[in-house]
């Protein structure tokens, strides 16, 4: 019995740590967003954050460890992830009936213009380079 | 003895809907479908790594998107819908609890069989990293209450 993993264990590792490592970097941007708007919860949003970084800490230590392989490690997938349920979302908008024709207007075009910027959402992000290692946050204040 | 069940079978007599109350399926959809939208834009805003040329486009395309829901929001009068937020952070601790499990040597050992000392040593990763998953979902029980930002 070999005293290393095969090959396929490794991928199956590397792919289960990176899939819950991208479950806390969501986390993470959740938390860095709730910090903009409620100071009151700072010291604990901010244990939370630094929790995050010691699990991605010891996922990278395991990587190592084991050479895993760091294909999977791609911060595109969120993100595609993401893209995906706002398009979801998009898709199901409905406009409310019996608006006024003027505000039913406005509604169409507004709703317009955010299916446009939807579109250039998904082009920006089909350009985007793959990560190979999830990139250090913004320093958190002190 | 009394039940509390109504043996009354007769039709209910038509509620009257409150003025407006016609267009209200109509704007919670609309509300659920902006709400979800804009946290997905949010989050791919707060992902995108600014350091670098084409994150920079998609950080800038989806702050274009959270505008443009905004003016639907506007445009109808239907706010987002907004979840708490420890709700959306224990979500996603379960999402990483599941795949944690995952990766445990019991379940690699699909894959092909373990080296007992290799193993043991998986084992005590894992729980590791387990343990550090239950000390995150301990602190966000520590948040209060609190709508999504």
């Amino acid at each position: 019995m070999s005293d290393a993993l095969s090959d396929p264990q490794q991928r199956a590792l590397a792919a289960y740590l990176a899939a819950a490592e991208e479950a806390l970097l969501v986390l993470g941007a959740y938390a860095r967003l709730a910090l903009q708007s409620s100071p009151a919860t700072t010291p604990v949003l901010l244990g939370i954050i630094r929790k995050i970084d010691t699990f991605s800490a010891t996922c990278n230590e395991t990587f190592s460890t084991y050479a895993l392989p760091v294909i999977f490690r791609d911060r595109r997938l969120p993100v595609a992830d993401e893209l995906n349920r706002l398009v979801a979302a998009l898709e199901n908008v409905r406009l409310p009936e019996r608006e006024p024709d003027a505000q039913v207007a406005a509604a169409k075009s507004a709703l317009t213009d955010l299916r446009l910027a939807v579109n250039a959402l998904e082009h920006a992000i089909q350009g985007l380079q793959p990560l190979l290692h999830l990139p250090a946050e913004a320093p958190l204040p002190e | 003895m009394e039940l509390g069940i109504s043996t009354d079978h007769r039709p209910a007599a038509p509620t009257v809907s409150p003025p407006g109350a016609r267009r209200r399926d109509g704007l919670d959809d609309l509300r659920l479908s902006l709400g979800l939208a804009r946290r997905a834009a949010q989050i791919i805003r707060a992902l995108a790594d600014v350091e670098r040329r084409d994150w920079r486009d998609a950080h800038a395309a989806a702050e274009a998107c959270i505008e443009c829901i905004d003016a639907v929001t506007q445009a109808t009068g239907a706010e987002p819908e907004r979840r708490t937020l420890t709700s959306l952070l224990r979500a996603q601790i379960y999402r990483a609890q599941d795949t944690l499990q995952e990766a445990a040597p019991e379940r690699l050992k699909a894959f092909g069989p373990l080296a007992p000392q290799l193993r043991r040593d998986l084992t005590a990763r894992v729980e590791l990293l387990q343990k550090l998953l239950d000390a995150l979902q301990a602190a966000v029980t520590e948040l209060p209450p609190s709508e999504e930002p």
